[in-house]
């Protein structure tokens, strides 16, 4: 039998994805109300290698990502959120799509493989996430970190965009939003051999960057966190806004974590005209104790920062067209903070 | 409290004195500026509005704004004791001041991504055709035109047997790469078809064919005046068709409520009472204008926790009762009633079949509560009939082609 798999290749961002975000919830997911309980991994990498667990180092060997090993990971986390309604319920996924409107196909390792039916290695994302209403935890989220490239696939298939992991009933709605890494049609660039895009924004908004602090404390919500990550993701598009966002769908608000102290936020630092960062020292002062500062470059400077005020300074060597100049007084806040500071002749 | 601030956003639509509300928030930077204000509802336009007045604490703040488009926009500002502060908002500029409203609402409209040139206008001027269709009980099919193979505006129109009305439109601007069609004189088709009239509009590019619900007619919520209907889209048929509406009080709200940003236009009626007033409003007064009840049930009904016994739960009853027309109301009745604890779902089924049949959905939130509703019902053999599994078989297909970025349903016709 002929494998099928619509040309599409191999990505090797999702393991590094999905291994980091993991990592990230073991070590640093704090809420009270409903306290981490279980992390399920699965990964389909070229050479297998185990996980290490980030705080008690014991080793654990990983599934790979097959229909098979998913199945019985997600009946396992289903049962796990049938026990408690007021379990918190965190999927993620990294890897190829399928997507035509509101079918959408998360490819798992061994779709294609039948050329028959190659759907058969696949998740039907919108039916299993309805189908999840039938869980007895009201709070679910879902993170979808892959391209929701159009195929004649789906087109075709119409009905079929893979296997429904939860049967859908007719079971009274849950607050189940979900955030996407793009939009239809437009490809998740992953990047090789590192965290994606999605990935990287979704840990950077649980960092800070999705702070909000409307209840007193610094908290990351599911709507906050969307939020960051949609600046995150037009901040890394490379041509435009249009690109690479993140729109996301039953945005209901709740929240997923609780910061220790203030959150870290993503700081832009650009010269006006942006030519002008090319010969401009640019430095990052709290009063007068120098923060951070960069040399002389082409691109903006971002740099991660704490919730504060902060003095931006950018200064020119005697030579260049440039006369230094100064942003003071800047507050910096979640999701990012652009800082333009203004040069002139 | 003993300080005040006054919110603006200022955003140009085109010299014609147009505003409408969008979100906002005024977050704390002092220790004695404690309190978060989220979900404000502060006018966007060209500097004729009165600003929004907010009072506060007296300290430090930051006042931001998410546009519908998800754009971020934010200013610092400080007011002391017994004072107040103005601030006016600014963001990023749309290629041209008439589209304005759509740059609002969807970020492919600013001046970055227009390229202008010669490769642009290698695109052929689109085709725009309003569609009157007939979706009284006795053409109840016919509201839903789905031709879905259609390779031509032509090739739809003749699997339409109810079709009223089919109207070339010219743009009314144009640079040569975008194209704005506006529909502000409908009231003559609205009177002369009668309120069993629904709306399409058909655009007809290089190899592709989309078909557009228009929510003809508008009327203001706040005074009832005629609102023109916007369809903007670019002779490239990889970019988008987007519709807006120059209602100042919904205007902004429905851009809020495509798939993105949804959580603003739940703070717009969560986080502020004035707008949360707007869209009971909206819902009781539906005889003014179905449409916009339409959207203020939906994000009454998606936006709570369920809560028993709301007078407005019976202004949903109405809405899905009252305009055979609008599919719209009994997909939101049946979506409001399926979180009860214990819902008849019989009549849930039932208002899922009707809101199928009367065609397609004006938004497309309220097309995805249908689908997902459906695929319930049809998964489970206790409420699983024939009509609802034909129904899903049908809608699928559809589904597969709709535009899940608009907020009214958009679906992409022919092969590709």
């Amino acid at each position: 039998m002929l494998a099928n798999h619509q040309g599409l290749r191999q990505l090797s961002s999702p393991p590094f994805s999905a291994r980091s975000l993991a990592e990230w919830m073991i070590r640093n997911l704090h809420n009270p109300e409903r306290p981490l309980g279980s992390v399920r991994l699965l990964v389909s990498e070229a050479r297998p290698t185990p996980f290490r667990h980030p705080t008690n180092g014991t080793t654990h060997d990983l599934l790979a990502a097959t229909l098979e090993n998913v199945e019985g990971a997600f009946d396992g986390w289903m049962k796990e959120g049938d026990k408690n309604p007021d379990s918190l319920m965190l999927f993620y996924f990294c890897g190829h799509g399928l997507s035509t409107g509101l079918h959408h196909a998360l490819l798992l390792e061994d779709f294609g493989q039948n050329a028959i039916r190659p759907l058969r290695g696949a998740i039907d994302f919108n039916r299993t996430r309805v189908g999840m209403n039938q869980c007895a935890a009201r709070h679910q989220c879902y993170f979808v970190d892959a391209c929701r490239t159009t195929a004649t696939m789906t087109q075709y298939s119409q009905d079929y965009a893979g296997e429904v992991l939860a049967q859908p009933n007719a079971a009274a709605s849950k607050e189940r939003p979900v955030l996407y890494s793009t939009l239809e049609g437009e490809e998740a660039y992953g990047r090789p051999n590192q965290p994606s895009h999605f990935a990287e924004a979704l840990l950077a908004g649980f960092n800070g960057a999705g702070g909000d602090r409307t209840q007193g404390d610094w908290r990351i919500s599911t709507s906050s966190l969307a939020r960051a990550v949609e600046a995150h993701l037009r901040r890394k598009a490379s041509r435009g806004a249009s690109l690479q966002i993140a729109p996301s769908v039953d945005l209901t608000t709740f929240d997923l974590h609780r910061l220790a102290g203030k959150p870290m936020v993503p700081v832009i630092v650009t010269c006006s005209p942006t030519d002008a960062n090319a010969a401009a020292n640019l430095r990052c002062r709290s009063g007068t104790t120098v923060v951070d500062e960069r040399s002389p470059a082409n691109d903006a400077w971002e740099l991660p920062l704490k919730v504060g005020d902060y003095d931006f300074d950018a200064e020119f060597a005697g030579h260049a067209p440039y006369r230094n100049a100064s942003k003071p007084d800047e507050s910096v806040y979640p999701p990012e903070q652009r800082i333009n500071i203004e040069v002139w002749p | 409290m003993s300080a005040r601030l006054s919110l603006r956003v200022m955003k140009f639509f085109g010299g014609q004195g147009f505003t409408t509300d969008v979100v906002a928030d005024v977050l704390p930077l002092s220790d004695e500026a404690k309190t978060t204000y989220r979900g404000i509802a502060i006018p966007a336009g060209e500097g004729n509005d009165l600003p929004r007045e907010v009072e506060v604490v007296a300290g430090r703040y930051l006042v931001q704004a998410y546009l519908p488009s998800g754009e971020l926009i934010r200013q610092k500002i400080s007011v002391a004791e017994g004072e107040s502060a103005a601030v006016e908002l600014r963001g990023s500029y749309s290629s041209h001041e008439w589209l304005g409203l759509h740059h609002l609402l969807d970020a492919s409209w600013s001046r970055e991504a227009f390229r202008g040139g010669l490769e642009s206008a290698l695109w052929p001027a689109p085709r725009a055709t309003l569609l009157a269709v007939n979706a009284d009980s006795k053409h109840q099919t016919g509201a839903f035109p789905i031709r879905i193979d259609a390779e031509s505006r032509d090739v739809l129109l003749r699997a339409i047997p109810d079709v009223e009305l089919a109207l070339d439109l010219p743009p009314r601007d144009s640079d040569g790469e975008s194209f704005l069609f506006k529909l502000d004189d409908i009231g003559r088709w609205f009177v002369a078809g009668g309120p069993t009239l629904r709306y399409f509009v058909v655009i007809e590019r290089s190899g592709r064919l989309d078909l557009v619900v228009v929510p003809l007619p508008w009327r203001s919520v706040d005074d009832r005046s005629a609102s023109a209907v916007e369809v903007a889209t670019q002779g490239d048929p990889s970019n988008p068709v987007t519709v807006a509406v120059r209602d100042p009080a919904f205007g902004a709200l429905l851009g809020y409520l495509s798939n993105g940003p949804l959580s603003s236009a739940r703070q717009l009626v969560n986080g502020d009472s004035r707008t949360r007033s707007l869209a009971l409003s909206a819902l009781y007064h539906k005889v003014e204008n179905p449409y916009a009840a339409a959207a203020g049930a939906y994000v009454l009904t998606q936006g709570y926790a369920f809560e028993e016994s709301q007078e407005w739960h019976y202004w949903i009853d109405n809405l899905a009762n009252r305009f055979p027309q609008l599919p719209d109301g009994p997909i939101v009745r049946a979506a409001l009633h399926l979180q009860r604890k214990y819902p008849d779902l019989e009549s849930v089924g039932a208002s899922f079949l009707e809101g199928f049949a009367r065609g397609l959905p004006v938004y497309t939130a309220v097309f995805r509560l249908l689908f997902d509703g459906l695929t319930m019902f049809c998964g489970d053999s206790r409420t699983r009939t024939p009509a609802l599994e034909d129904a899903l078989s049908a809608l699928t297909a559809v589904a597969g082609r709709l535009d899940v970025r608009q907020s009214f349903t958009t679906i992409r016709l022919g092969g590709g």
